[in-house]
């Protein structure tokens, strides 16, 4: 469950709205803050349906928020 | 009615629980018809009750704030299946003969597993709406589950082979109670390596 080709903006965008705590994007898109701090350290590959739900949290596309870094 | 968080209640539930388990396992108990016998499990509930409610409104952070609900529900039921297993084995005299023979065995078997259930309520009644589990627990929980299915699975291949290949008279022992006794100890075994798997998941996740 560690390591992920897939890096993301969540830390950048939660600044950018506010300075949004992790716990607020937690409850927003219905998962543990701890699942924020596995997604913002690049431990964790989040599913289709939870990616879509943290873009819509910012107002963003799947794409502006997440993107496949190839090794 | 909000609990705030105190240090000394802490202590104490943790002491208690300490003293409980202390009587569970090393005073005269239950075996010697002791009118003592409902101490050590009552202590130990009680205290871990108390003790658990204090983590659970202790203010999250450092360590504490790392934890998932779901990590801290496996780190429950670690210790509980530990202690069960101990407190199973250490009466494995009583239960390999009759599970129903000894009143008080009996009474101090369902305190320790009341006091799992009542503890594990409280704790989940606790956090309220917020979320205590997500896809990522989920994922975690299937790891972990793998493991306690192989390891229950190896325990009742181990007991088969033993029971299907002895000979008739080098199995005296395995009368239908102590049967009984090694498939719920497998049962427990089986929990608590995947209670370990779990917690092993979220700290190799948090590396």
């Amino acid at each position: 469950m560690s390591g992920t080709p897939i890096a993301n903006e969540i830390r950048r965008l939660r600044f950018e709205h506010g300075e949004m705590t992790q716990e607020a994007l937690a409850q927003a898109c219905g998962v543990t803050r701890q699942t924020i701090i596995a997604l913002e350290a690049g431990r964790y590959a989040p599913s289709l349906e939870l990616a879509f739900r943290i873009a819509r949290a910012f107002g963003a596309g799947v794409e502006e928020v997440f993107r496949w870094e190839s090794a | 009615m909000e609990i705030r968080y105190s240090p000394v209640r802490f202590t104490a539930g943790l002491l208690a629980a300490v003293i409980g388990f202390w009587f569970v396992f090393w005073e005269p108990g239950p075996l010697d018809e002791s009118p003592l016998y409902a101490i050590g499990p009552l202590l130990l509930a009680i205290g871990s009750v108390v003790a658990a409610i204090q983590l659970s409104v202790r203010p999250r952070t450092g360590v504490a704030g790392m934890a998932a609900p779901a990590e801290i529900d496996a780190w429950l039921a670690l210790v509980y299946s530990g202690v069960l297993i101990a407190w199973l084995l250490s009466n494995a005299s009583v239960f390999t003969v009759s599970w129903m023979g000894n009143t008080t065995t009996s009474i101090a078997l369902l305190q320790i597993v009341v006091a799992y259930v009542v503890i594990s309520a409280v704790l989940r009644g606790r956090r309220g709406k917020a979320v205590q589990e997500d896809e990522r627990d989920r994922a975690i929980n299937r790891s972990a589950a793998r493991w306690g299915r192989h390891a229950l699975i190896a325990c009742v291949v181990v007991l088969m082979v033993v029971l299907g290949t002895s000979p008739a008279h080098r199995l005296a022992w395995a009368t239908p109670p102590a049967v009984a006794f090694l498939l719920f100890l497998a049962l427990l075994f089986g929990w608590l390596l995947e209670n370990a798997a779990t917690i092993v998941y979220y700290w190799r996740d948090r590396r």
